[in-house]
């Protein structure tokens, strides 16, 4: 489990104060795949690099496996943050493994030297080293690569060396700070579907922070959205996907969803979607509960409402689908409120989009 | 062939015994005072880049001591650092005159130089494979020889080769303080006696020598960098 209480890092920089984290909290427990999701700057490298104090917080309390790697104490000058001494953190370190955008990997060693790397020098045999390397390259199917140079792999290959190296010491976490936006679309499928895996096979607890909604929709439960060092919005990621409460966060799932187009439709004022008099232009979402349900025939029949689909879509959110159809709703006053009511009483989200237009 | 270096150096061949004490004078200075550069130099630059702002262990003070020694032995010329250091030099190894006083200021005027370079062959090293090595629990010495050095060796010994060539020419002056060598053997046996030839001669083997060492360094510079396919690892 990770546990992230009242974090606080500003960096002084010579055109001034940027604060990276405001009053950060997190928790995250064993076993999840957690996305964080920022713009750039947005302080999410900071976040996770304090988790494992690669950067020092201002204040805050970092708790990872049970171990305190950060303290706040109460001194004569007020609270203080107290770090925890070196070489435990050093040991601390060994169990929370951690990937990067440029793979960083030893260019003058062979892929079995970069994955023995964190086994040297930790009193394991040379037998045991050579065992757990091949044991970690069959893990990342890699094991006809040990004795090649990082130079003559693939982007893809380069980060499941690094995947294999920072699993070596059996970590329970694993970092990964952007570890597919260097990577070509097959590759980052690729290495999705291996932390997937190895979160599934090994119960690996995964903290990915991405700039990408596709990354968090394809591989995450959970998931924070930070904004100029602030979480503004976190919690079950199909949750976020079916009621985004930030207009950032909506932002994120617009790349993601088909759904978006209507905004450059309604933007561009395609006949399509022109509405009149009592017309609403509609967007309704299906959670996997209500999805599929004659919903647009129930209510046409029940309420006198003609209903025109302008866009359908459904999303695989994990292994959950979460329908979306953007409709406009026609019929008088009476019947649409009597729609919305009851569009409410079986759960479908109903969101209306251009009211201003229609005059 | 006698006969042709009888005619084509002959007043080599009359001071051929001086011609080879001065030969051994100077790969004795490059010798010593290379091992202690090399030593004082790797020691100081990895000082400089682990002390440095944002650096693995970030130290004001020690990072000040080395710099200030490093610019200010860098900024006197070697002739007028041989005369400035005489008093220390007859202090420290108790005379001021031959090979044994030379080393001290050849390793004085080498030391910044070599301490620059290695400094920037360390800089070179992306921090990226620093934070990684962090990452997996690596500590400050872990860091300076898994990686700082391990990965900049090419680089290491790129400004070798090229701190080794300065030297030489280093040893040369050295022979204004009576420390002998290639260059006083030019100077007062060739150009004071006007013997052409012996300049030639000491002029070649310099060139030489100087090859000699480029083309080492070219062929362990590349054949460190491990970049091509080497499949050293068959057997696992």
């Amino acid at each position: 489990m990770i546990e992230i209480k009242n974090l606080y890092k500003t960096y002084h920089l010579k055109t001034g104060d940027v604060e990276a984290a405001k009053n950060v909290s997190l928790r995250i427990e064993d076993g999840e795949i957690y996305g964080i999701i920022g713009y750039s700057g947005a302080g999410k490298s900071t976040l996770v690099r304090c988790i494992n104090l690669l950067e020092v917080p201002d204040a805050g309390e970092i708790t990872v496996n049970g171990v305190q790697l950060t303290r706040m104490v109460n001194t004569a000058k007020g609270e203080k943050l107290e770090k925890i001494g070196n070489r435990q953190l050093n040991q601390a370190r060994k169990g929370i493994g951690m990937i990067f955008q440029h793979f960083n990997l030893l260019d003058r060693s062979t892929v079995f030297d970069n994955v023995a790397y964190p086994l040297k020098y930790s009193g394991k045999s040379k037998q045991e080293i050579k065992k757990r390397v091949h044991e970690l390259l069959e893990l990342v199917d890699l094991t006809d690569k040990a004795s090649v140079y990082p130079s003559q792999l693939s982007g893809g290959q380069k980060q499941r060396v690094a995947i294999a190296r920072a699993l070596a010491n059996n970590p329970g976490v694993l970092l990964s700070d952007e570890a597919t936006s260097a990577l070509d679309p097959e590759a980052t499928e690729a290495i999705l579907n291996l932390l997937k895996k190895l979160n599934a096979k090994l119960g690996l607890t995964i903290v990915l922070i991405t700039h990408e909604m596709s990354v968090i929709k394809s591989i995450c439960n959970k998931v924070a959205v930070m904004e100029n060092g602030e979480v503004v919005e976190n919690g079950d990621v199909y949750d976020i996907f079916a009621h985004p409460k930030q207009t950032i966060t909506r932002r994120f799932i617009n790349t993601v969803s088909n759904l978006s187009k209507i905004n450059k439709m309604i933007a561009e004022d395609v006949p399509l979607v022109r509405t009149s008099g009592n017309d609403r232009l509609v967007k309704l979402t299906f959670e996997s509960e209500s999805t599929g349900d004659a919903v647009i025939s129930e209510i046409s029949k029940r309420f006198d409402v003609r209903v025109n689909i302008v866009l359908a879509n459904v999303e695989m959110i994990g292994d959950r689908p979460l329908g979306g159809i953007i409709v406009i709703l026609k019929g008088n006053e009476e019947a649409i409120i009597n729609t919305f009511r009851y569009l409410e009483e079986i759960k479908v989200g109903a969101e209306v989009l251009s009211n201003e237009r229609t005059a | 062939m006698n006969e042709l270096l009888e005619k084509l150096i002959p007043n080599v061949l009359d001071y051929s015994e001086r011609f080879f004490t001065s030969c051994t004078q100077t790969l004795q200075m490059f010798a010593i005072a290379g091992i202690f550069t090399f030593l004082f130099g790797m020691l100081f630059g990895v000082v400089l880049t682990v002390t440095k702002r944002g650096g693995i262990r970030e130290n004001r003070v020690i990072y000040y001591i080395v710099e200030i020694f490093t610019n200010v032995f860098r900024s006197i010329p070697f002739i007028i650092l041989l005369i400035f250091l005489i008093p220390f030099t007859r202090a420290l190894v108790g005379t001021a005159i031959g090979v044994k006083g030379a080393v001290v200021p050849l390793i004085f005027g080498a030391v910044p130089f070599f301490t620059r370079q290695v400094e920037t062959a360390l800089a070179n090293v992306d921090d990226g494979k620093i934070e990684a090595a962090r990452s997996m629990g690596s500590g400050t010495f872990g860091l300076i020889f898994r990686i700082y050095l391990h990965e900049a060796v090419p680089e290491l010994v790129r400004v070798t080769t090229i701190t080794a060539i300065s030297l030489i020419g280093l040893t040369t002056m050295a022979g204004a303080v009576g420390a002998g060598g290639i260059g006083s053997f030019a100077i007062n046996y060739g150009q004071n006696l006007n013997h052409q030839d012996i300049v030639n001669v000491c002029v070649v083997i310099l060139l030489v020598f100087v090859c000699v060492l480029q083309t080492l360094g070219n062929f362990f510079s590349k054949k460190t960098t491990n970049r091509e396919l080497i499949t050293r690892r068959k057997e696992l």
